[in-house]
């Protein structure tokens, strides 16, 4: 493979790091042989001199020793010995005879005592002749040392005189076969004295020891020095460099020994030097070995790094790419990827004259969730919600997430060229959808219902734009969430409209919701004795252009708008501005004020706090503010809701059960919660005349609350009848059109002044639209 | 016969020496001195004067010769012809007379060569202070039947047992020289005497001897010494022949001032330790044989 210059050397420099430390390392590790062979060689040498010079001085001192042995073998077979031997074996009288021949001996001995010299001193003390019987004929010069009389030896011996510091050498005479006498030598040790390197007191630590570990030099010896260790240096096994034993030598910790036998003798020179000494301060060959692996490690780990830096560049290059076409957080494609996708699925289905679909999920009240619980729930779920999501298709569909809590699955191809066949498949994967979101949520411990909606659009073999299909997707999904959510919808072309207006209708809302357009109107409430107690306030929307909006209509687009929390906050707020505003009117400063919750506020994490710093900034007496709740409320995370009920009522804040006997009702739930009242909904109220059922609900509610200690008020009360059937049941309070419509505050503060406990149409006011908030 | 008779033997002798005299004239150390020369009339004789130029005694006349501040001059002689060439007459030696007859050239001054101290010898020369000592003794080749005397505590009586074992057996000796049998009464009693006149070296005794010559041979110490080392394990001493002898140095009668002179120069290089050095150079191991001498010399 040929690499173009500028190509091979751009190769280089994306691997610069790892080329410089390559060639840093190969350096080091060149240097480190170099000098791990050079300490080698040098350790070599250092060895090969302490063994050469203590060799040398074995070996001196053995040709020393060796040199007069052959003096006193060649003395014992000298002429003159045997001619002694001849002429007495000739029976030579000493005195006339032999005389000549010992006379010769002696002169000969006299002449090798004279003659034999070493740095200018005489070699032999003593020189003895000496018969079979161990008699001495001839005797020259003279010494301390004690004749050696011992046998008659066929060969020649050389003994140690530790204590007087002598060296016998003893050579046999033989004459004509037989052993007749003995030769003997005295040499003084201290001869060898210029053999050895120095006499001085330890330095240069060379010691000439006999076999039994006597130290015949130095003959000044270190205190510290003990016999046990002298026997221990004379036993070091020979000619190796050995560590001296720490706990023989506690003072020669790190030296070394060698021990060279004196060849012919009982005697060894051993020499002793610390690693300094011996080897000097270099470095010692294992460290240059640590050294030259240090650098290849040194090199490993730069191309370990340069691996990290290119498996961080490709991660880098993944990222990127993640980020490119990837939702960062399910991991799922994005809008750029799918679009592609459906482009690809677009082409495909033209070819083959084939049928996919384009599935838009939205989930439903996932704002919701978001507010109450915390984007990091929300965050969770919709991870969650991808997992099941691409559980439920084929590994060749595309699922992808366009952002917030909307989802878009690709059936690329539904392997048909029927729409209606195709249809029919896409409905049984959204089908498998959504009974796959049938199952709770568990969000660290929180069991969320997700239910989704829906939007179908089929990718026809001459189909439209990307966007086109998105857009048709998205109106079927919001068709599918104004069908009561939880649902699938195929598109159809009247969804557009619908939709269209919708969104006009929450953008409106948003607006207004800016600009004070959303009133409160109070409804009064009076007790069993006809007297004005307190006010529902009721949420109004003072649209521009439409008048006067109902909210069983813009309540559920707040919802789907996520503006039901602000509208709620809202209303809270103005009607306890107004309960603030009442308590300066003595006519007024009595009444309480029942505002709605919505499940969603009740379950908002802060909702308690957001209340008590409305009551604080609005400064309403908090004695006088009633929160009326729905049993939905209490559907979920019942626990939760009375946490928060407890500490509302702790700052005097009362609870209402509104629309008691409509929902499941729980009496457990009576039991638990701590609320101050129930009330009747109107739809029993209404009939509690004519329906048997709706009365008996009625009076068991009165009795319900008779026993809990609850009190009770009856809501849509417009007639005298039914208030008389109801106050023959217990002492309620009353609510609806016989006491008063719901009004404008100024208006309820007229009626309020004005208000007679008696029950007479003609003070009631006209009343407005009947409708709740939330 | 005439002077025998008329002055006894020892007169007999002194004449003939006062008749020498006046036949020749003699060198003493004041006629030396004017001659510039010491002449060292010496024999070829066992290593006092070995023939190659040096010698106990070569060397001892030579120090002499220095000391006296004159130049040396060896002049080679024989045991016939030596006291000739010194006194420039012959010697005639005849049932113990000793007379000197004829004229001869003088041909040295002094004669050092191991030269014996001997009556008759003394009767007609000047003998310096001994120079070395010596004895005679009864030689045989190793094989001989002759078994050496055992050590006694008598050297007469070591002699006698010496003698007694030569019986008739044949005896070589050399006339004239310290191995002469009449010196040791071995004439007329029967020894099959051998004269050895091949040479008067009393170096080649031993030679002789190897060769069948004789069966026995007589032999001084100091030659003894050098053939026992040179013939070893083919000779062996049997035993003395005679006492111990004296070797001195020998002058003319009428030379007492050299003879004083060298007796001067000897006492001065036996203090010096010239003498033993020169005694161990020439005669190794002699000490032993002679330890009272050596002893007594060298203290």
């Amino acid at each position: 493979m040929r690499y173009a210059p500028g190509k091979l050397f751009r190769q280089l420099a994306n691997h610069w790091l790892l080329i410089a430390a390559g060639i840093f390392s190969l350096s080091m590790v060149v240097m480190t042989a170099n000098l791990y062979s050079s300490q080698v060689e040098l350790r070599g040498n250092a060895d090969a001199r302490l063994i050469a010079t203590s060799d040398a001085r074995s070996a001196a001192i053995g040709d020393f020793i060796r040199e007069r042995r052959q003096d006193v073998i060649r003395l014992a077979g000298s002429d003159v010995i045997a001619d002694y031997f001849g002429n007495r074996d000739l029976g030579m009288s000493v005195k006339y005879g032999l005389f000549a021949s010992l006379a010769l001996i002696e002169h000969s001995f006299k002449e090798v005592l004279e003659k034999e010299r070493f740095q200018d001193q005489r070699i032999y003390a003593r020189l003895t002749f000496f018969d079979r019987d161990g008699v001495p004929q001839v005797r020259v010069g003279a010494s301390a040392a004690q004749e050696n009389l011992g046998g008659d030896s066929a060969e020649p011996n050389i003994s140690i005189d530790a204590a007087h510091r002598l060296m016998l050498i003893r050579a046999p005479v033989i004459y004509k076969g037989e052993v007749r006498g003995a030769v003997e030598a005295v040499i003084d040790l201290d001869l060898l004295a210029p053999l050895m390197a120095s006499n001085e007191l330890w330095r240069p630590r060379e010691f000439l020891l006999d076999n039994t570990g006597v130290v015949l030099f130095p003959t000044k010896r270190k205190p510290s020095f003990n016999k046990a260790m002298d026997v221990e240096l004379a036993s070091l096994p020979p000619g190796r460099i050995l560590p001296l034993p720490e706990a023989a030598f506690p003072e020669l910790k790190g030296h070394f020994a060698f021990r060279a036998p004196v060849k012919g003798a009982e005697l060894s020179i051993v020499r002793l030097a610390s690693e300094e000494e011996l080897y000097g301060r270099g470095l010692s060959p294992i460290t240059a070995f640590c050294m030259g692996l240090f650098s290849v490690l040194l090199f490993a780990l730069a191309l370990g790094f340069d691996r990290m830096r290119k498996s961080a560049a490709r991660r880098h290059e993944e990222k990127i790419q993640g980020l490119a076409f990837y939702d960062q957080l399910t991991g799922l494609p994005n809008r750029s990827l799918l679009i592609e996708r459906i482009q690809d699925a677009l082409a495909a289905n033209a070819r083959q004259k084939s049928f996919g679909a384009l599935m838009f999920i939205d989930l439903d009240n996932f704002k919701t969730l978001n507010d109450t619980l915390g984007h990091d729930m929300g965050d969770l779920l919709l991870t969650k919600v991808a997992a099941r999501l691409t559980g439920c298709v084929d590994r060749h569909d595309t699922v992808s997430r366009l952002g917030g809590d909307e989802f878009v699955v690709l059936l690329g191809d539904l392997g048909t060229r029927d729409a209606k066949v195709a249809a029919l498949r896409a409905e049984t994967v959204g089908e498998r959808i959504l009974g796959a979101f049938a199952v709770d949520y568990n969000l660290k411990g929180y069991d969320y219902p997700c239910t989704l909606s829906i939007g179908v659009a089929l990718l026809e073999p001459e189909s439209l734009s990307v966007d086109d299909l998105l857009k048709r997707a998205d109106l079927a999904m919001y068709d599918a969430k104004a069908g009561g959510r939880n649902g699938l919808r195929f598109f159809d072309p009247f969804m557009q409209t619908m939709i269209s207006a919708k969104a006009a209708l929450e953008a409106d809302l948003r607006e207004d919701m800016k600009r004070d357009r959303i009133l409160l109107h109070y409804q009064p409430q009076v007790d069993h004795l006809g007297r004005l107690v307190g006010a529902e306030a009721l949420v109004r929307w003072a649209h521009a252009q439409r008048g006067m909006v109902p909210p069983a209509e813009f309540i559920p687009v707040a919802e789907s708008a996520g503006l039901i929390l602000p509208l709620g906050a809202m209303v809270l707020e103005i009607a306890c501005r107004q309960l603030a505003r009442w308590a300066a009117n003595p006519a007024t400063e009595h009444l309480t004020v029942a505002v709605n919750v919505s499940a969603i506020q009740m379950r908002h994490k802060n909702f308690a706090e957001q209340v008590c710093r409305i009551l604080e900034t609005t400064g309403a007496n908090p004695h006088l503010l009633k929160l009326e709740l729905t049993e939905s409320t209490l559907i979920k995370n019942i626990g939760d809701v009375i946490a928060k009920m407890e500490k509302l009522k702790s700052i005097g804040i009362s609870f209402s059960l509104d629309d008691f006997g409509t929902g499941f009702s729980s009496l457990s739930y009576l039991k638990r919660l701590p609320l101050d009242q129930i009330k009747i909904d109107m739809s029993f109220v209404q009939d509690v005349l004519i329906d048997a059922n709706d009365a008996a609900i009625a009076q068991t509610i009165i009795a319900l609350g008779n026993i809990l200690d609850l009190s009770v008020v009856a809501e849509g009360v417009e007639t005298e009848e039914q208030y008389d059937f109801l106050a023959q049941h217990g002492q309620l309070s009353y609510q609806g059109y016989l006491f008063g419509r719901p009004l404008p505050a100024p208006d309820f503060e007229r009626l309020a002044a004005a208000f007679s406990p008696r029950r007479n149409s003609s003070t009631t006011m006209p009343s407005l639209d009947i409708a709740k908030a939330g | 016969m005439f002077w025998k008779r008329l002055l006894g033997r020892r007169h007999g002798v002194a004449l003939a020496a006062v008749l020498a005299s006046t036949a020749v004239s003699a060198a003493d150390l004041a006629e030396i001195k004017a001659n510039g020369e010491l002449r060292h009339i010496g024999i070829r004789y066992a290593n006092f004067v070995t023939g190659t130029g040096d010698g106990f005694d070569v060397e001892m006349m030579q120090g002499f010769a220095r000391s006296l501040g004159v130049s040396y001059k060896l002049v080679y002689s024989d045991f016939y012809t030596v006291i000739r060439d010194l006194l420039g007459k012959d010697v005639q030696r005849k049932n113990g007379d000793v007379t000197l007859t004829g004229a001869f050239p003088v041909k040295g001054d002094v004669i050092a060569t191991g030269f014996t101290m001997l009556p008759w010898r003394e009767s007609i020369l000047l003998f310096s202070e001994p120079t070395f000592p010596s004895q005679v003794l009864l030689m045989a080749p190793a094989e001989s039947d002759l078994q050496p005397i055992k050590d006694g505590s008598d050297v007469s009586e070591d002699i006698k047992a010496t003698k007694q074992l030569i019986g008739s057996r044949s005896l070589l000796v050399m006339e004239r020289t310290c191995l002469d049998p009449a010196n040791y009464g071995l004439t007329g009693v029967g020894v099959d005497l051998k004269k050895y006149t091949k040479s008067a070296n009393l170096n080649e005794m031993i030679p002789a001897l190897l060769n069948g010559e004789a069966q026995l041979a007589l032999l001084d110490v100091p030659d003894a010494i050098l053939d026992l080392r040179k013939w070893a394990g083919r000779i062996k001493v049997l035993g003395p022949i005679s006492e111990q002898q004296t070797l001195a140095t020998a002058f003319p009668k009428d030379a007492p001032e050299l003879r004083d002179a060298f007796n001067a120069y000897l006492r001065e290089i036996k203090a010096s330790g010239d003498y033993d050095r020169l005694v161990d150079k020439y005669y190794p191991g002699i000490r032993l044989y002679f330890p009272q001498f050596f002893a007594a010399k060298t203290n």
